[in-house]
This record gives structure tokens, sequence and C-alpha cells, in this order.
């Protein structure tokens, strides 16, 4: 399938008083017409820095891309002047934001703020932009929309503002759509209307989606593939049956493990990850999870581990998967749902040089 | 913003209600009499003065007769100034006040916004610690003390300006920066705080993820927001500035409304203390209105009925 988007070893630092805060060291990924990849990882793991990098919104100082590739469309966007940036912000990249209560500007009509990126990318008209901006309310699903158009943000509730902010972000049919974390401020009925809408939307135009979230459990819905992060860094990433029903990385098998599962049962134990993060000011020096890891190796605190592959689609970065590696035996919500995957090589093998 | 508008009209003459029984009983507090001044008055006259102007009347029948003559218009009479009505009394140094106390609010304003303005958009460079220096003194120097500055260098040094009196433009340019100094020095650091938190939040940050562009993301989104709580201070400055120029009329040597009032009270001039007393929080009330106005202009939440608190 034909890569929209291509991420290669992506650095994303802070220069704070104390000290470079390196959140986001060394992360790969690519993007594929049409399909929805959603990256996983608690709290402070990098997730929202990379989608900012991706878009160029970190702001500098204090923040920095340190290095790495942005590929979009045959350019490099971590080189791009502002200006250029501009050009893509909102045409060709767009994005939705976690709060719909604050990302919407509280003293500016819901129309004008649909109509102004179309005003400024599409060349339209105001009248053309009306016409065009009452449609996207209508395609996000908000009744009225004739009287909607000129009300502020304060006379709609949290659900029909996050459709507005879909509107504004699907209104030059972007190719790449990213949502940070979309439906985390909204109660569950309306989180399920909104990512039905996402979803309908995306068949409707085209666009590949980066979705953000802290909710497996949404992933399964709405993914395609799943990139897992861990202290500024994807450890694992696969597809959505690879990462759920063959997960390698004892951080994936955290997450699992600690996810309320609906088709089983048996109530399985919810086990949060016990640790903290680690300092991105001075990350360790082996493995960032195993000062976490319950299945810690001695050579964890020396080394860093080395992507490895499991299938063409599946990568894990630990050293469980060398070759010389003891054998373990993963937590026991994630042996029970264990399939085997037809598509895995016979054994695991370094990723080396590989493009993801 | 009819039903609004509307409401503040009563909220207003309500406070001004208030306002005008508080001066009422507060003035019946105060020590002294106009007439004691004058130690010449046998007490038969004084007797008969009292009478005349109706202070042995019981409190309450004088403050109702007072509460009347207040709906009318009638502010009462001076003892001092050969009985003139203290309307007229404000009315002829009206002008000299007025003038000044608006060119020193819209200087003040103008230019605390854009030195604010400039401060958040350059903020921790060279331009944002040169606006906090001007604010620091700005705050810190007393009006009078700027002024008496000014004089002895633009008036007495290097004769550009006039060092005193009321007869022309150029002589109101001194008191009018002395008097904004503080006004310039409040509304530039609360516009540059207010624009900085905005420029950091969500809408600001769609906006440019909508590939807005600098500029036009200040203009458009972050501006109007800014200015709805800055909008606020204009009350206390508009009082700032009311209160500093009962000093800088002096200094000036401007016949204004402010050196009247001085030296009524220290004549002990019940009427007009009082009169100009109610003159001026009518001011200020008046002014709390055009804010509360301004408000509902720039932000939508207030203006717009369905609107949640
Ligand atoms: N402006 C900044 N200055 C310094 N450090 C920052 C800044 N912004 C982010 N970071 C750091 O980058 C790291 C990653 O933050 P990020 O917001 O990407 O996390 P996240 O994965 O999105 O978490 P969450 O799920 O809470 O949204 C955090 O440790 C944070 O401290
Ligand atoms: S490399 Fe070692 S510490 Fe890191 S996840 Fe794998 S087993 Fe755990
Ligand atoms: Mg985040």
């Amino acid at each position: 399938m034909e890569k929209v988007l291509e991420v290669k070893d992506l650095h994303v630092s802070f220069d704070t008083y104390g000290g470079v805060v390196k959140a986001v060291r060394g992360v790969n990924f690519d993007l594929k017409k049409g399909e929805t990849l959603a990256i996983v990882g608690e709290s402070g793991s990098g997730k929202s820095v990379t989608s900012k990098a991706l878009m160029r919104l970190i702001p500098n100082p204090p923040g920095r891309i340190a290095k790495g590739e942005i590929l979009f469309d045959g350019r490099d966007l971590a080189k791009l002047s502002e200006k250029e940036m501009q050009k893509i912000r909102g045409k060709d990249i767009a994005m939705i934001f976690q709060d719909p209560m604050t990302s919407l500007n509280p003293t500016m009509k819901i129309g004008s703020q649909i109509m102004e990126g179309l005003i400024k990318h599409q060349n339209l008209s105001k009248s053309t932009a009306k016409e065009r901006a009452l449609e996207l309310l209508r395609l996000v699903g908000i009744p009225q929309p004739e009287v909607r158009i000129n009300q502020y943000p304060h006379q709609f509730s949290g659900g029909m503002r996050q459709r507005v902010v879909v509107a504004v972000a699907l209104s030059c049919n972007p190719k790449v759509l990213i949502a940070d974390e979309p439906t985390t401020a909204l109660d569950v009925t309306i989180q399920a209307q909104i990512l039905e809408l996402m979803k309908d939307l995306q068949n409707k135009i085209d666009t590949s989606i980066i979705f953000i979230t802290h909710d497996l459990g949404v992933v399964a819905n709405v993914a395609d593939r799943v990139a897992v992060m861990y202290g500024g860094q994807i450890v694992e990433m696969g597809t959505v049956d690879e990462i759920f029903y063959d997960p390698r990385h004892p951080y994936t098998w955290g997450l699992l493990a600690s996810m309320p599962s609906l088709d089983t049962s048996v109530q399985t134990e919810l086990a949060a990850i016990p640790g903290t993060p680690p300092d991105l000011m001075n990350p360790p020096k082996g493995d960032a999870f195993a000062p976490r890891s319950s299945y810690a190796l001695e050579i964890d605190f020396e080394h860093e581990p080395p992507m490895f592959q499991i299938s063409d689609t599946h990568f894990a970065k630990t050293w469980l998967l060398h070759e010389n590696a003891p054998a373990v035996e993963p937590p026991k919500a994630v042996v029970e749902k264990r399939r085997t995957m037809p598509s895995n090589f016979a054994k695991p093998r370094l990723a080396e040089e590989v493009v993801l | 913003m009819l039903r609004y508008t509307l409401q503040r009209i009563v909220y207003m003459l309500i406070t001004m209600f208030i306002i005008a029984t508080l001066t009422f009983f507060l003035m019946k507090l105060l020590p002294g009499s106009p007439l004691k001044s004058q130690d010449k008055l046998t007490p038969e006259q004084i007797t008969i003065i009292n009478e005349k102007y109706g202070l042995n009347d019981p409190l309450p029948v004088q403050y109702v007769h007072y509460l009347g003559n207040l709906a009318k218009g009638d502010l009462g009479s001076s003892f001092q100034y050969d009985n003139r009505p203290v309307t007229e009394l404000i009315g002829n140094r009206i002008g000299a006040s007025a003038q000044l106390g608006f060119q020193a609010l819209i200087l003040g304003s103008i230019v605390g916004l854009i030195l604010g303005i400039i401060a958040a958009i350059r903020h921790n460079t060279i331009f944002d610690y040169g606006a906090t220096v001007l604010a620091v003194l700005g705050i810190s120097i007393p009006s009078f003390v700027f002024a008496g500055f000014m004089q002895y260098i633009l008036g007495v040094k290097l004769q550009l300006l006039p060092v005193a009196l009321w007869e022309g433009f150029s002589y109101t340019i001194m008191p009018t920066i002395a008097l904004s100094g503080f006004v310039i020095a409040n509304i530039s650091r609360f516009m540059r705080t207010e624009l900085l938190e905005v420029m950091g939040s969500d809408y600001i940050m769609l906006a440019k993820a909508k590939g807005m562009s600098g500029t036009g993301i200040i203009i458009k989104h972050a501006l109007r927001n800014a200015l709805i709580p800055v909008i606020t201070i204009i009350g206390p400055l508009a009082v700032n500035i009311m209160t500093g120029s009962l000093v800088i009329e002096q200094i000036f040597a401007i016949p204004g409304l402010g050196e009247q009032f001085v030296k009524s009270i220290s004549m002990n001039d019940y009427t007009v203390i009082m009169g100009t007393t109610i003159f001026y929080s009518a001011l200020f009330i008046f002014i709390i209105f055009v804010v509360d106005i301004l408000y509902g202009v720039i932000d939508p939440r207030i203006r717009v009925a369905g609107g949640k608190k």
C-alpha cells in the first residue's frame, strides 16, 4: 500500500532549566493510505509530543526536533520553513485535540472557525466557504446547521463541539488526520458516536488517521495497526491482531493485563504496571523499561535492546526475542488470549535497517 | 444584549441610591460645621441660617428632602461660594477635569496595550524586559514626582512645554502624561500576562493546526480573548485617575473639579463636598456600566442568551 507519511529516527527534546528532556528518542513508523494507526502508551510516553512534532507544533523554545526526518509527499517536514508548514497544516495534515471544551475559540462564531481554513487553503470566497461550512456541519451530524453556524462554542455541548472540531479538521480533506485522544474528555455514549463519525468520514474521504489513546478498548475498534510507546520510544508495533493476540514486549503485556476485558467471563485481576516512567532527562543506560520489568535480564540494565521483527508487520524492542534469551511466561491474561499468527517468521530476527 | 443592558442600568440606579444614602449619613457624622469657621456670627444668626438650610429638621426629613432634590438634579447650594448652586460650581470646573482624565485614560490604554502586546509577542527578549522596566517605573513612581520631574526638564530647562496653567492643548500634555503613567504600567502588565496565557491555550493551538499565520492568529484569535480580563481593570484605573487628578490639578494649577474639591473639604463646605462626592460616584458607576457593556460587546458568552455562566 502507498505510504503517505514516513517518520525516521525522530528525536524531540525540550531545553529546560533542569536540563534537556528527551521526550521522543528515535521513533520510526510509517502511515499507509487510508489506514488508522493507533499510538498507545501511558501518560508521558511521548504520544502528544510525537504527534505535534509531525505538524511542527512543538513550541520552540523550549522544544526542538533534535534529529530525524518526517517524510510527507516527498518532502522532509522537519526541515521546512514555518511559512511552508503553514500551507501544509490544516490542508494536508489536520489535527483534533483532546478537550473540545477548550479547543474552540470562545469569542468566534463556529462558522468562522470552520471557514477560516477553507478561505486560507482553498481560496474560497466567503459565500462559498459558508456553503461548504454548512455542508460540513451537516456531514458531522449537527442539526439545524443554518442556525448553528452563527452560534458560539458555549452554545454547544461537549460532544457537539467535538463534532465541530472534526468538521474543522476535515474541512480541506486532509491526507493525514492526527487525533490526540479525541474522545477522552467525552462520556462513553458520546465517545462511541464520535468514533463512529470518524470512521465513517475516513471512508468517505480516504484519510489516514493517527489515533492517540490511553484506551486499548478503543484501539481494537478503530485501528488497523498499533504502536506502543514507552519512554519516548516505540517498543512494539504490529497489526491489531498481532498486538492483542500475540504481544511480545513485557510493557505491552502489562498494558493488556491492565485492560478490563469484556469478552472473558472470568474476571481477570486488573494489574496496573508497577513503578514510574523513566526520567527523560537522564534516560537509563540499558532498556528504559528494565527497572519496572519483572522479566528483566542482566543485559537489560547494560544495553538497550535492538528492534526485533516477528513478522513482516510485527516489531518489538526487547531482549526476550534474542535467541539466547530464556523462555518466559507472560501474564495469565495475555496467555489466555494468545493465538498463533500464521504470518510469523520461523523465529524472530533482528530488524536491522528496516524501514518500518 | 438589550436585556443585559437594561439589567445593567437597573443595577446602576440601585448602586447610585445606596451611595447617595451612605454619603448623606456619613456627612451627618462628620464633626464641625461650615458655620463654625466664621466666628463673627451670633448664636441667633446661626439659628436663622440653620433654619434656612433645613439643618434643624429631624434627620429622616432632611434625608427625604435631600433625596428628592437629588432626583431633580439639585445638589443644593454652597455655604461658601456666595450660595451658588453646587451643580453650577461643578459645571464650571468639570471641563478641565474631564478633558484631563479622558486624555489620560485614552493615552494610558493605547500605550499600555501596545507595550503589553509587544512584550507578549517578543517575550523574554529585550523588548519584553524594556516594557517591564517601564511598567515598574510607572507603578512605583508617584505621579506627582513624575509631574515635578517633567515640569523641571521639559518646562523649565528645555522650555518645550508650559510649566502650569490651563490655556490650550500644549498645557494638557504634561499633566496627561503624568496621570497616564500608572495606567500604562498596569494595562501593559495585564495585557502581557493575559496574551501569553491565551497564546498557550488549546484554541490557539488549533488555529495554528489550521495553518493560520502568527500575526493572523494574534489579530483574529488572541487579542479579543486577552482583552476580556483587561477590561476589568479599567474601572479601578479610572478611580486612580480621579484621585490622581486631585494632586495633579494642584501641581499644574489646573482649574478643575479636584482643586475645588480639595478646597471645599478644608472649608467644611458640606454641600459642595457631598455634591462632588455624589458626582464622582456617579461618574465611577457610569464607567463601570460602560465597562459592563464593553464586556458584552466583546464576550459572546455574556451577550448571547442561552449562555452558561
Ligand atoms: N513544553 C515542555 N517542556 C518540557 N517537557 C515537556 C514539554 N512538553 C512535553 N514535555 C515532556 O515530554 C514528555 C512526553 O509528553 P507527552 O505530552 O507527549 O506525553 P503523552 O504520551 O501525550 O501523555 P498523555 O497521555 O498524558 O497525554 C513528558 O515527560 C513531558 O514532561
Ligand atoms: S529488553 Fe529486557 S527489560 Fe526491556 S522489556 Fe525486554 S526483557 Fe524487559
Ligand atoms: Mg498527550
